[in-house]
């Protein structure tokens, strides 16, 4: 206990009491509003808040009915997630405060949910034919591409979690820059102030702390959703489409 | 700014090799710049000729993008990779 203790006093890198900062504070708001959403009278429209997650909670299903059908009805709380979490580690770049998403555990993490789901939807959906997949352009007794598609089975983890990644982390390598660059250009008229940094800065913390924050957690939630579809196979993705399109008539 | 040429005269030939490579790994850039500026100029196109289904082409579009800025961040990692290896 001792040296847990020591672990989050003195070592602990910024970023990961950051994220833990964010999850907390995520927690705390969701009870909250999970008791006053409890207590509200369902006969009238949400207020503030309530609306806010009530309207989060649609477009999770919505976007989730679109793009998989029925099925994944259950992984609207992790599309939630996503889209809350994402954007405010992103964004804690802009409240001085060290971003999450440039330590590369956290957006590794993310991915790997996100790569499970991927997997696990397979091997439900495909069944056999997921093992068989192994050995895909060449019959199964001849497996020699196990290797290569086991290497290409690994690349969305990669992909997905190198993108943030890189991306936060050249945003806030840009950012540094900036400052640097400023800060000695405005050194020539005052002593520690950093005057043309007041002017030239925002615009690129707008850029890089606040659209690539929307875009961003747009790819990942877009690619976890598409990578997921491409491996239910046609006719089963088929099926499920069109059990909502006639429980839609039928309503 | 005299401190980054101070160290630069203090750094060997293979360092500076090193560098030279990252500076070419973050050229993949390039390429991906291409790759995106295709992209979003083919889904202008498609939004011209069908305007009605813009959100659809809009959202594939992003897909698409993404996609193909993929290589440019990896070259980014690795240039970023080089970096930590030969100077820290």
């Amino acid at each position: 206990m001792d040296k847990i203790w020591d672990y989050i006093v003195n070592k602990m890198p910024g970023e990961l009491i950051v994220s833990l900062l964010i999850m907390v504070l995520i927690a705390i708001v969701a009870i909250i509003l999970g008791h006053a959403i409890k207590k509200a009278d369902p006969t009238k429209p949400p207020k503030g808040l309530a609306f806010l997650a009530d309207w989060l909670v649609e477009f999770s299903l919505n976007t989730l009915n679109n793009n998989l059908g029925d099925a994944y009805d259950f992984a609207a709380p992790y599309l939630i997630f996503l889209v809350t979490f994402i954007p405010m580690a992103f964004m804690a770049g802009l409240f001085g405060l060290a971003s999450p998403m440039t330590y590369f555990t956290i957006p590794l993490c993310l991915a790997l949910v996100s790569w499970l789901g991927i997997q696990i939807s397979a091997i439900v959906f495909q069944k056999l034919d997921y093992l068989k997949g192994f050995t895909s352009p060449l019959p199964a007794w001849l497996p020699i591409f196990v290797p290569i598609n086991m290497l290409s089975k690994l690349s969305p983890l990669l992909s997905l979690s190198i993108r943030m990644f890189g991306n936060a982390l050249a945003g806030s390598i840009l950012m540094w820059l900036i400052y640097w660059a400023t800060d000695s250009l405005s050194s020539l008229i005052f002593n520690n102030f950093n005057i043309f940094g007041m002017i030239i800065a925002p615009p690129f913390h707008a850029y890089f702390d606040i659209f690539s924050t929307f875009i961003q957690t747009l790819i990942f939630v877009l690619l976890t959703m598409q990578l997921i579809s491409i491996e239910i196979p046609a006719p089963v993705h088929k099926k499920i489409k069109t059990k909502k399109k006639e429980e839609k008539q039928g309503c | 700014m005299l401190n980054l040429i101070t160290l630069a005269a203090q750094l060997d030939v293979g360092t500076g090799l090193a560098l030279i490579g990252a500076g070419l790994a973050v050229f993949t850039g390039f390429g991906s710049g291409l790759g995106e500026g295709n992209v979003a100029a083919h889904a202008m196109d498609a939004i011209g000729r069908n305007p009605e289904a813009t959100n659809n082409i809009r959202s594939n579009m992003i897909l698409g993008i993404a996609l193909a800025e993929t290589t440019g961040i990896y070259g980014f990692a690795i240039a970023i990779l080089i970096l930590i290896m030969v100077l820290f």
